[in-house]
């Protein structure tokens, strides 16, 4: 072969390993992009101060017994909420409005119907007028209290539903009802069950019977009441000694709470004893020895936080009880300290209307781990805050000591009235910030920034009417706080910036 | 070598580079398939928990997608913000892309390679170069998200195909590596099947060097039998007739050489005589003469011999062809040499059984049965025969001649028709022959396509056999 050949072969060669370098599906390297992101529509801007909620309206569907039915009918309406008003009163309004009419209630105004509705930490407690929750019969209670757990029920944020009547838990079947979890899908077969439950545990020695309770802890900083829901094992008609050492026992599932309950079992002079007053009111008596003041000044448990805790989980679960007496060394208990002020109880009698505004709520903040990502802290808080975006922003700026290897986002010098307003409109929430704030943070990484957007995202969008949050400084749209997170958009929360923890956190 | 060498590298890398083509495009087809059906499950999917701004559901699909593909999931909304990541990186962003920015701008679907370990971004895609070195390569799949028939974002889903890049890479390696392997056996085998070829060759060319250079005695191995030991055996055969010839012209230019020195060294011993002895008898200077005439003679008849041999060898000499009767030639010739057998005290006998007619020039004919006959006469003591005899044997004529002579050594019959050979020097050159004789009787019979052998017992005598192909007519 000759020297052209070779050349010809070398240069073949030569050919054949640049194109290797290529495998098929090869894309062009340094393609510059040819299509731009398209941007978001230009917003105008709004200077935004407080909490502002939008009036919305939304589809419920309400269940409801029609006449002569033994089961519960579901209709779809559009319930209006305003400013100030929740979905789930509101809700509970077109429903009683709906029964009223059906004939399942009597026919009142439904402000008559309703007392008062405590929603906290996912369970509503829905205390009806004694007019409203006068029944004709086990069965119409039962379809009663049915059609306001389903209808509840389907509501976002609603994990439990008690019913109560003039403040007291109504019996059913003679035996207590407690806190409905699940929706009732045949009430016909749920009567049969209760009347079963009610021959036999009336009857039998051995029988027993399982009802969700709702159990009320103090929370560890000490201002509020938390619920929590239990399922308790009742094997006789001695509700009261099993909810008590639930409540000895502590909290489960709230981590920002604690028991008030002295854990000594000698602490506790006697079983509780129910007895009716000269007034024919329905009383348990709950004797303690006289070593219980030195427990709660050793524990540093207020004595209202156990009284109160015993009361509420009492009065919300037992029938018929109109109050909790709590005697020490035999003694009732007439008045106890609460702050500065002074709770006075009338023939030691304590009513859960006594308590109940101290039944707070909680909200998930978040907070910087020392990983680089989030932990997810429940602080306890009223139920009001609990379901303020401002206050619930303004807790978390205030959070001096969020919990072990936990950080507050902010960067320093960031005040809760940086916090200029929010407000909520179909499902985002758009966050005023001052132009403090946006300067305060000028200074953070990339990770910092990014934590800091998530942390305030992700405890807004805990709130059931948030889905997603945009931010805004002085009423106008940025790009960005400092470099990276796009800010001109609503965005979602980052469930993935989330790292495992337990820690608690109550609000001062 | 280096060329046959070159040749199997190219074709190795075209193989090799076609094959490493075909397995990534179908291993990187594969994975596209795979991501699409992924990316486009999860677009339907995503499209009302986008919406809704639904995120537990949305992490929860994008998740266990991700999680049951190992691979990794971006959602962005219509602006092309990273709504949810799988890996918690790029949420909040603006996902420059250009797959992302196409399906953003109405492509219903797109395709894309990205190295993200050396960018750390999805910005620019990148080339599976297999040149360079590529730490995190990734497949990003995106695809629009729909809700009412609006466009609200876009699915995307990134899959690491790294495994798959490092797998081409190692198969390529491998390839390269077995190219080496193989062109270092080529290069071996060549070297040693080449020199299978190419041995005899030399070999062939050492001997035509060796020839050319005079060494007639140059020979090759022979080894096998292929085509090479052919060509050896054929190269031999010919230095070997190369060397005989040669052999031969050198011997019969010694005998020329000699045949003719001889009478001429006579004659210059005579005459010199004639020059330096004075007086010289007048009688004797006469014989002298005579002498030297005869040497003239005998030189003469050398010399037409040679010329009459050199004419045949040079294809010069034209028979004259005629129907002629091999009967009235033998016995014409037997009358010419019948003095000299009395002379000699021989007697010579004919027999003929039949008439025999050839197709022969006459006179050359002559001279062969004059030539053979004459010798029988001088080389049989006197009382012996000579006998003569003429037969036809199938289509050839045979002319047997037969005396009781001295006969020749068995060493010195292959050789008597050579030129110049003597089987006795002496007496050959006393009775006058130039010793071309039987070689000029040799070449006549050849002529005429007939045959001449020789066979004798020494002491007994000697029988020459002429064979000459009678007319087609007889």
């Amino acid at each position: 072969m000759n020297t052209r050949l070779q050349r010809v072969a070398a240069l073949m060669l030569i050919c054949l390993l640049s194109l290797s370098g290529c495998a098929s599906g090869a894309q062009v390297a340094g393609d510059e992009m040819q299509r731009a992101l398209p941007d978001p529509p230009t917003i105008e801007d709004a200077q935004i101060l407080g909490d502002v909620r939008d009036p919305y309206t939304r589809d419920v569907t309400l269940y409801y017994a029609v006449e002569n039915s033994l089961d519960l009918t579901g209709i779809t309406r559009a319930v209006e909420v305003n400013p100030n008003e929740t979905l789930i009163s509101q809700t509970l309004l077109e429903l009683l409005k709906t029964l009223s009419g059906t004939g399942a209630l009597r026919t009142v105004s439904s402000s008559e119907q309703l007392i008062d509705l405590e929603y906290s930490c996912g369970t509503v407690c829905v205390n009806l007028t004694l007019e409203a929750g006068a029944r004709q019969s086990d069965q119409d209670g039962l379809l009663l209290c049915a059609a306001i757990a389903d209808t509840l029920l389907g509501l976002e944020g609603v994990e439990a539903v008690n019913i109560l009547a003039g403040g007291r838990s109504e019996a059913v079947c003679a035996l207590p009802l407690g806190a409905i979890n699940e929706p009732s899908d045949n009430i016909s077969a749920l009567y049969a069950q209760l009347q079963s439950e009610e021959s036999r545990f009336l009857t039998e020695q051995t029988a027993s019977i399982s009802r969700n309770v709702i159990l009320y802890f103090p929370s560890s900083d000490g201002g509020y009441l938390l619920p929590e829901l239990r399922e308790l094992t009742f094997d006789s008609d001695d509700y009261a000694s099993v909810i008590l050492d639930a409540l000895k026992a502590g909290p489960m599932e709230r981590d920002c709470c604690f028991s008030a309950m002295p854990g000594n079992q000698e602490l506790l002079s006697d079983a509780p004893r129910l007895w009716i007053s000269d007034a024919g009111e329905r009383v348990i008596d709950v004797n303690f020895s006289q070593m219980l003041p030195n427990y709660l000044a050793f524990a540093g448990v207020d004595a209202w936080q156990l009284y109160g805790s015993v009361a509420l989980s009492l009065c919300s679960f037992l029938p018929e009880l109109d109050a909790v007496r709590i005697c020490v060394d035999g003694a009732p208990v007439e008045t106890c300290a609460l702050g500065e002020a002074q709770l006075q109880f009338e023939g030691g009698l304590m009513r859960r209307s006594d308590f109940s505004a101290r039944i707070g709520s909680s909200a998930m903040l978040y907070f910087a781990d020392s990983d680089g990502g989030l932990r997810r802290v429940e602080c306890a808080m009223s139920r009001s805050a609990a379901v303020s975006p401002k206050r619930i922003l303004a807790e978390m700026i205030l959070a001096e000591d969020p919990g072990s290897g936990l950080t507050s986002v902010f960067p320093d010098g960031i005040l809760p009235e940086d916090i200029l307003g929010v407000e909520i409109s179909g499902n985002i929430a758009v966050v005023n910030l001052s132009g403090s704030f946006y300067s305060r943070c000028q200074l953070l990484d990339a990770s910092g920034e990014r934590r800091l957007i998530y942390a305030m995202i992700n405890s807004l969008t805990e709130l059931v009417d948030v889905g997603a949050v945009r931010f805004i400084v002085e009423g106008r749209s940025i790009d960005t706080m400092v470099q990276s997170i796009y800010l001109r958009t609503p965005l979602l929360p980052d469930p993935g910036i989330v790292h495992d923890g337990d820690n608690t956190l109550s609000e001062n | 070598m280096l060329s046959y060498l070159l040749i199997i590298v190219v074709a190795f890398s075209a193989v090799a580079i076609s094959l490493i083509q075909l397995v990534g495009e179908y291993f990187f087809n594969q994975r596209i398939r795979d991501d699409q059906r992924i990316a486009e499950t999860l677009a339907e999917q995503t499209g009302e928990s986008l919406v809704s701004l639904d995120m537990d559901t949305l992490y929860t699909l994008a998740r266990g997608t991700a999680d049951e593909n190992a691979g990794r999931v971006l959602v962005v909304d219509a602006y092309g913000v990273v709504q949810l990541d799988t890996q918690s990186l790029l949420t909040g962003t603006r996902f420059y892309n250009q797959e992302v920015a196409n399906v953003l701008s109405g492509a219903q679907r797109d395709y894309g390679f990205y190295d993200s370990g050396a960018s750390g971004n999805f910005w620019l895609r990148s080339a599976l170069s297999f040149y360079e070195n590529v730490s995190s390569m990734n497949g990003l799949y995106a695809h629009a998200i729909f809700s009412a028939d609006r466009q609200v974002g876009a699915a995307v889903y990134i899959s690491t195909v790294q495994e798959i890049y490092e797998n081409l890479h190692s198969i390529q390696w491998k390839i390269l590596s077995w190219l080496v392997v193989v062109a270092l056996l080529v290069l071996i085998l060549s070297m040693f099947v080449m020199r299978i070829f190419t041995r005899p060759i030399g070999e062939l060319s050492e001997g035509i060097r060796k020839m050319t250079g005079g060494d007639l005695s140059a020979r090759v191995n022979v080894r096998g039998k292929n085509e090479f030991s052919e060509l050896a055996r054929a190269f031999n055969s010919m230095s070997e007739k190369i060397e005989a010839l040669d052999k031969t012209r050198s011997q019969f230019v010694s005998n020329a050489s000699h045949e003719l020195k001889t009478p001429l060294s006579t004659m210059k011993i005579l005459i010199e005589t004639l020059l330096y002895q004075d007086p010289m008898d007048p009688a004797m200077t006469k014989d002298f003469l005579g002498d030297v005439n005869a040497e003239i003679d005998r030189l003469n008849r050398i010399v037409s011999d040679l010329l009459t041999l050199v004419n045949m060898d040079s294809g010069g000499m034209q028979l004259n062809l005629t129907d002629m009767s091999l009967n009235d030639l033998l016995e014409e010739q037997v009358k010419r040499l019948l003095p000299l057998a009395r002379e000699n005290g021989i007697e010579i006998n004919l027999t003929m059984k039949e008439e025999v007619r050839v197709s022969g020039d006459s006179l050359k004919l002559q001279q062969v049965i004059y030539n053979v006959i004459d010798n029988a006469i001088k080389y049989t003591p006197r009382g012996g025969e000579v006998e003569t005899t003429l037969a036809r044997s199938g289509r050839k004529a045979v002319i047997r001649i037969a005396d009781t002579g001295i006969g020749i050594p068995a060493e010195d019959l292959p050789h008597i028709f050579d030129r110049f050979y003597r089987v006795d020097k002496a007496r050959s050159r006393a009775t006058g022959g130039t010793g071309l004789g039987l070689s000029i009787v040799k070449q006549i019979v050849q002529m005429h396509g007939g045959d001449i052998r020789a066979s004798s017992a020494e002491g007994k005598g000697t029988t020459f056999e002429i064979e000459l192909p009678v007319q087609q007519a007889q």
